[in-house]
């Protein structure tokens, strides 16, 4: 056990101290990525052993601290619930780091290129701690460091308006949420006395305080989800970071509000019905309306982020499958859910992670993200294009990628839901299936609309044809996408993985997870035969047209183009146009703002057409009221004079009032 | 799983080889209403061939991707012969959820399909991809909740349940899916009154729009792909409204084959006696199927009669 | 019976889906006559004067009589589709479907009792009612508002004919009755509109306000 602690602080540790050291040494940027990039990669590695041996113990690893901290101890511990967040985080942690090593360069002379590397690694780290955290405090200051490094990665480009804006409604989120937490631990504490997660688990709540401390942890996680109406911080904070911290953060940090829900469950115990109902009404909202704001966008990242909505709204899709199926005592559906909800988990980390990658590769060499100002990217960049077109496929949820396994478990779940007899449940889980099969259809809509706009066709602006990213930045790519491979594939040998975690979420016995898990091996096998034959079906097609073409004449034209003579890469169709005919049907929820100004007279001087699909939520609810908030907050800005005089002054009397109320007050 | 024998390779059989008389049926019944001869029967089979034996020319706008969407199309659709029983014969690959694989395999079609009609940089395959995605994410909830109601009380949701040899669906729900299913055929398989596979404007088309560019063997896949998907809905459609449980295998296969041409005379006698609906309307069409899956969904519950 | 409401809550959605005028009548007079024919499943005596007098009378006035008043008014009048319907149509099919659902909920929520033998029913009367009430909200013209009047008034008469009493049928004539003269008084007030706005549209009507 001692090892593992010490291999787990390798883990926490060598990344930040690396990259600490990094700073001092200005100098060398290359010695400067070389630590960064190093300490990440090692500590994932280190962490990677960790989780990887957690997943089959069958209790939970803890380690106490001798240092004790106030309200608990400082304890941590790892069980195959944390392992399975643990893993892909790893993963995406140190495959971001390589990837960064090109992606960071060129460094600005004025800068320091170790800054955006004790960030990254800050956020990877503090990520690690808030999943093995045993403790609230240490919970919620690992939280804590989590969303200030993440903060600070957004702030990457600071010279930028946007970028400032972005994270400033990313700071202000990322607070309200954790505010929400805050209060969370501080109503379980006051019941039991403590904040260690072992204590608070044993403590009986009543049903009532259960249900108000469920509906506080699902604002307070669901905030850092990303669940709608929560979601406005993410389309602003993803673009503005750098790539790998794009797909670290869409790809593991909102998990951690999925992660916290989970673990909320796990302490509260006993789930009651409505938290499967809210869950699953939660997930189909998010997930359209996620799926259909990215529809609208022009910004490849923009749209990324507004997929990451989707994802979690279909990871919470089937995690309220499994409440309810723990609530009504009804062990497939609970086993289905949770299990579709963390293999989601995991898969949309890795594919999302591939996407964003991707994506960066593609700005990096463009210079744009602008979707309508790319195209035919494929040609000069054929490797990151094959990769970006893995992850689409994956995220549309299609075989023989591990999307799709991961959305047949959410839609068997559901399917179990229905043939419960029972009212309620049949009402929400029909709900569940029609709005997966909506998402489906409208993903592959827009991953169409991203892959074939940005990379096929021809270039439309001359900022398109640059060339294919170097190694280090393809390399990753093609790691995340053959995981997504082998879970599509090989997901019927990986799911005993699954029946710890599902344990310690249901509080079944073992043996009931594991025979569930044994009558749906069938059709798990059945996926896996069935990809094969399609990648075999497919294989035999591609032979028999080589045999066909084989001497026979191959010969290249231009497109046919109707008989117009002079057609241009601006005639091709764009992004908004293509997605144009969706964003009009659901105009009603949308709102898409058109500007034009057509061409009036005989000889036009000149036209214009603009769409935008704006934040309707952001917009109309958000803005409004915190323009409201600052107006009245700005009443006390005389408290903020700037004189250092009264900041200590400040600090004095906070620390004479907590004096007075320590020992004097009355009790 | 079914293990393979005589009787389950016999469905896929039965898709590869008679698919595209299916097409020949409608357009003798297109011809018939017309007052023509129209083609003979088997004429797809001879387009099919002449395709196969010509050689390509590509767009030079193309990449890889262009070629492999005919590609993986066809082996897609391969895989879903695989998958469907035709009515008491077994299919090859069956387990509880095939139905998923099955439209997710769908999904992979029409995604590749896209792709390669966005690969050409054309206007006109750009404008047919854009309606596709469009209808068909409509379309796909009406699809599943169809065959939710279909797979019975089981709740296997597996082909064999659903239209196989296990159906146990009663009369309502089956009806009322069956007419959904007939409509998310048409519109799936881009025919009238949601696409004209047959006008000369490719302002108006969804589907042929498409695959304007393809051409040779990689246009003989697309056809000979989109005979089967036909065959496949067709399929469905038919066993939606054949919920019988005959005595011998034999006769059940018979009256599938009897309902196949059937369903093939009434593909030609909407596409002969109505017109194509505005594109605007179409999404109507659909908001109808999907009211009529849901209250066979509804109906099969016991929530309604 | 089943096949009946199944009918009945189908052509809802025509009903719901439609923009013609005449295929609206058509529709509510087929509506009407499904209607008539339920008494004869429902009643406890099947054939009798009681089930007689209410089905064939209920298919003489809502499947003859009422759309046959409705076309001739329509005759007169160059309308032909609703032209600026409140709410789409797909919205009103989507709308539909949350009814039928609602409905057929709330039926199955009603706990037995020897009041109502049918709750199916119910759920019939209450899907058509609520129905009726959509058309009147959602469309403009005056003669979908009046299909919506005559929708609102299946769905009466199918709940009385739910009931297993007998005095319904007292309920029954008299609302009927009211029906019958409110329709020909609409009538009359079409071929006014008509001839004052050159439109049968309700919404010309705000005109009057001050």
């Amino acid at each position: 056990m001692d090892t593992t602690a010490a291999i787990f602080a390798v883990a926490v540790f060598v990344p930040v101290a690396a990259s600490l050291a990094a700073i001092l040494l200005k100098p060398w940027p290359r010695l400067q990525t070389a630590l960064g990039a190093g300490g990440a990669i090692t500590g994932a590695a280190a962490g990677l052993y960790c989780a990887v041996r957690a997943l089959f113990l069958p209790a939970p690893e803890t380690w106490n601290s001798p240092w004790s901290m106030p309200l608990g101890s400082l304890s941590m511990s790892m069980d195959a619930l944390s392992a399975l967040f643990l893993i892909p985080l790893f993963v995406l942690f140190g495959l971001g780091a390589l990837y960064a090593v090109e992606y960071l360069r060129p460094v600005p002379r004025e800068r320091n290129a170790a800054i955006p590397w004790f960030y990254y690694n800050t956020l990877g780290v503090s990520m690690a701690l808030v999943v093995v955290a045993a403790n609230g405090l240490l919970f919620l200051v690992a939280w804590e460091i989590m969303s200030l490094s993440s903060f600070a990665c957004v702030l990457h480009n600071h010279e930028e308006e946007g970028s400032r804006e972005a994270a400033w409604i990313y700071l202000i989120a990322t607070h309200i949420g954790a505010a929400f937490l805050l209060i969370f631990f501080l109503v379980a504490g006051a019941g039991v006395g403590s904040l260690d997660f072992a204590s608070i688990a044993h403590h009986a709540f009543s049903p009532a305080l259960r249900g108000l401390l469920f509906a506080i942890g699902l604002a307070g996680f669901g905030s850092k989800a990303g669940f709608v109406p929560f979601h406005v911080w993410l389309p602003k904070a993803h673009p503005a970071a750098p790539s790998h911290v794009s797909a670290l953060m869409s790809g593991i940090m909102i998990k951690m509000g999925i992660y916290g829900i989970l673990r909320s469950i796990t302490l509260l115990g006993h789930v009651q019905a409505w938290w499967g109902f809210s869950l699953i009404a939660i997930g189909s909202v998010s997930g359209i309306l996620g799926v259909l704001l990215a529809l609208g966008q022009h910004d490849l990242k923009r749209l990324l982020a507004y997929h990451s909505v989707e994802n979690v709204g279909i990871i919470a899709l089937g995690l309220g499958a499994g409440v309810l199926g723990v609530s009504y005592g009804i062990p497939q559906l609970a086993f289905l859910g949770f299990c579709g909800g963390l293999l989601h988990v995991v898969n949309h980390a890795f594919f999302k992670g591939l996407l964003f990658l991707g994506a960066g590769s593609v700005i990096h060499a463009t210079g744009t993200a602008d979707i309508d100002a790319l195209g035919g990217v494929i040609r000069k960049m054929p490797l990151t294009a094959a990769g970006f077109l893995a992850g689409s496929v994956a995220i549309c949820g299609l075989p023989p990628l591990n999307g799709f396994v991961s959305e047949f478990l959410v839609y068997a779940a559901a399917i179990k839901g229905i043939g419960a007899h029972n009212g309620p449940v049949f009402a929400i889980c029909a709900l569940s299936i029609a709005s997966l099969a909506l998402i489906g259809g409208l993903a592959v809509a827009c991953f169409t609309k991203a892959f074939g706009t940005v990379f096929l066709g021809e270039p439309r602006t001359a900022a398109a044809a640059h060339g294919e990213a170097g190694p280090w930045m393809v390399i990753p790519l093609f790691v995340l996408a053959a995981f997504c491979g082998i879970i599509g594939l090989a997901f019927w040998k990986l799911v005993p993985v699954f029946a710890q975690p599902v344990c310690i979420l249901t509080s079944l016995p073992k043996a009931d997870i594991v025979s569930e898990l044994s009558t749906f091996a069938p059709s798990l096998r059945g996926i896996a035969i069935g990809c094969v034959l399609f990648l075999a079906c497919t294989g035999a097609v591609y032979l028999l047209r080589k045999g066909l073409l084989h001497k026979r004449t191959v010969g290249a034209s231009p497109t046919w183009d109707c008989g117009y003579t002079v057609p241009g890469p601006r005639m091709q169709y764009t992004a908004s146009s293509f997605a144009q005919p969706i964003v009009l049907f659901f105009r009603h929820v949308l709102g898409p703002v058109q500007t034009k100004h057509m061409p009036a007279s005989t000889f036009p001087k000149g036209w214009s057409f603009r769409s935008h699909v704006p934040d309707l939520l952001l917009d109309n609810v958000y803005t409004p009221v915190f323009r409201l908030a600052g107006g009245m907050l700005s009443k006390l800005r005389w408290l903020q004079g700037g004189k250092t005089q009264a900041y200590v002054l400040y600090i004095a009397m906070t620390l004479i009032a907590l004096l007075v109320w320590n020992f004097v007050w009355p009790r | 799983m079914a293990t393979l024998s005589l009787s389950t390779a016999l469905s896929p059989t039965l898709a590869l080889a008679c698919a595209p008389l299916l097409t020949g049926i409608i357009a003798k019944t297109k011809a018939f209403f017309a007052g023509r001869k129209g083609p003979p029967l088997l004429q797809a089979y001879s387009d099919i061939l002449k395709l196969l034996r010509k050689g390509a020319v590509y767009s030079t706008t193309t990449s890889w991707v262009f070629r492999a969407g005919p590609v993986v199309s066809l082996g897609a659709l391969l895989a879903c012969c695989l998958l469907m029983p035709f009515g008491a014969l077994g299919a090859v690959l069956s387990f509880s959820g095939d139905i998923l694989l099955f439209v997710y395999l769908l999904a992979v079609v029409r995604f590749f399909t896209v792709i390669a009609a966005l690969d050409t940089g054309s206007p006109f395959e750009g404008m047919g991809a854009s309606r596709e995605v469009f209808f068909s994410a409509l379309v796909e909830p009406v699809f599943l909740v169809c065959l939710l109601a279909l797979s019975g009380p089981a709740q296997s949701f597996c082909f064999q349940d659903a239209i196989g040899k296990g159906a146990q669906i009663s009369l309502v729900p089956a009806l009322l899916a069956g007419f959904a299913l007939v409509v998310v055929m048409l519109a799936e398989n881009a025919r009238l009154p949601v696409d004209d596979p047959a006008t000369h404007l490719e302002l108006t088309m969804i589907h042929e729009v498409m695959v304007l560019d393809h051409g040779g063997p990689d246009f003989a896949f697309i056809t000979y792909g989109a005979s089967l998907k036909l065959w496949l809905f067709g399929l469905i459609a038919v066993r939606a409204f054949l919920p019988l449980h005959a005595a011998s295998v034999w006769i059940d296969v018979l009256c599938t084959s009897a309902g196949m041409v059937v369903i093939g005379i009434v593909i030609g006698t909407i596409e002969s006696v109505t017109a194509r609906l505005r594109l605007l309307r179409v999404p109507q069409l659909l908001a109808g199927a999907a009211a009529l899956a849901l209250l066979a969904l509804l109906a099969q519950q016991g929530a309604l009669p | 019976m089943s096949m009946l409401i199944v009918v009945l809550v189908v052509s809802n959605f025509f009903l719901l889906g439609t923009s013609r005028l005449r295929a609206l009548i058509r529709i509510a007079a087929f509506e009407g006559l499904v209607l008539g024919l339920l008494p004869f499943f429902t009643q406890a005596e099947g054939f009798s004067f009681h089930t007689v007098i209410i089905g064939a009378g209920g298919m003489l006035l809502k499947g003859v009589a009422i759309p046959l008043l409705l076309n001739r008014a329509l005759r007169g009048v160059e309308a032909y589709r609703e032209e600026k319907p409140r709410v789409g149509y797909t919205t009103s099919i989507a709308a539909g479907i949350a009814i039928s659902v609602l409905a057929f909920w709330i039926g199955a929520a009603i706990p037995r009792s020897p009041l109502f033998p049918n709750p199916q029913v119910v759920s019939l009367a209450l899907c058509l009612a609520a129905v009726g009430l959509f058309l009147i909200v959602a469309r403009t013209e005056t003669v979908s508002q009046i299909v919506g009047y005559l929708m609102l008034e299946n769905g009466i008469y199918t709940f009385g004919i739910s009931l297993s009493a007998q005095q319904s049928v007292l309920v029954e004539m008299g609302v009927l009755l009211d029906l019958l003269v409110g329709v020909f008084i609409m009538c009359i007030v079409i071929y006014h509109i008509n001839r004052q706005f050159e439109s049968i549209n309700t919404e010309e009507l705000e005109v009057l306000k001050e």
